[in-house]
């Protein structure tokens, strides 16, 4: 459930509702269940709750992999302003950055393809927004994009 | 995330529900292991209840589909619903093996 929106050493200047997780993948549930709840009250169609959900599943599973020294927690916002839909992504891991990853061919036949860099080639592809900053001891990572068709009408 | 396995002569039809991400690949790819004990030229999966398919997921299909090519056959998918078609398309996966909107499609085409 998503916590009350406090000032935190992740993100002093939070506004909306975030989520604090431990850095497990059994945290994907309420990574997702979040995304899920949050998109809804905000428009967000299948579509863009689909790409928000594999990015956020793709940095989950960076940090758990390859975070070192170990993260311990994560904080996760998604946030939606002027129909456009912004996640900010920290964990508390050693510097890591997933958004110099080297990217997937996805070109090559199936004896030559591996699974590598997928999933930063889906954030690539899905998303407008996708950067990187090491602020003190955690990793941030913001992505975003315009909401796409959406069944909310616009206020007005 | 369920499995299903369904046998017919020459042909094994492996069915997904529900999700097929970073928590539930493994469990995926350990109910198929001994299957895959057996060479499989022909596999279909069918994802009529596969509601979401992450890079993880595409790890595991990746396997199927190395499996099935290494035994001389191929991959065949089926009922992929529009997101996950998406990500299967973003992932350059549909040179890699067949896609078919629904079992009949499928059916025919493996005994074309």
């Amino acid at each position: 459930m998503p916590s009350p929106s406090a000032p935190s050493p992740f993100n002093p200047s939070v506004k909306t509702p975030a989520l604090r997780i431990p850095a497990r993948i059994e945290s994907l549930r309420s990574l997702s269940q979040y995304i899920e709840s949050i998109g809804e009250e905000n428009g967000l169609s299948g579509a863009d709750i689909m790409a928000f959900n594999l990015a956020a599943e793709e940095l989950l599973a960076n940090t758990v992999r390859h975070g070192s020294p170990p993260a311990t927690a994560i904080e996760f916002s998604l946030t939606v302003h002027n129909r456009f839909a912004t996640a900010t992504y920290a964990d508390d891991a050693g510097p890591f950055d997933p958004t110099v990853a080297p990217e997937a061919d996805t070109s090559l036949p199936q004896e030559r393809r591996s699974i590598g860099g997928l999933g930063i080639h889906f954030i690539r592809r899905t998303m407008q927004v996708f950067s990187y900053r090491r602020e003190g001891e955690r990793n941030v990572i913001a992505f975003g994009r315009p909401l796409s068709h959406s069944t909310v009408p616009p206020p007005g | 995330m369920e499995v299903t396995l369904e046998y017919l002569p020459d042909l094994l039809i492996v069915g997904i529900i529900g999700r097929l991400d970073t928590g539930s690949a493994p469990a995926f790819d350990n109910e198929l292991a001994p299957v895959l004990a057996d060479p499989r030229p022909r596999i279909l999966l069918d994802l009529t209840a596969n509601t979401y398919v992450s890079s993880a997921g595409l790890r595991s299909i990746l396997q199927l589909v190395k499996h099935t090519a290494a035994h001389g056959g191929r991959l065949g998918v089926f009922a992929a619903q529009p997101q996950v078609m998406e990500v299967i398309e973003i992932s350059g996966f549909p040179s890699l093996l067949d896609l078919y909107d629904d079992r009949a499609a499928a059916l025919a085409g493996e005994t074309a």
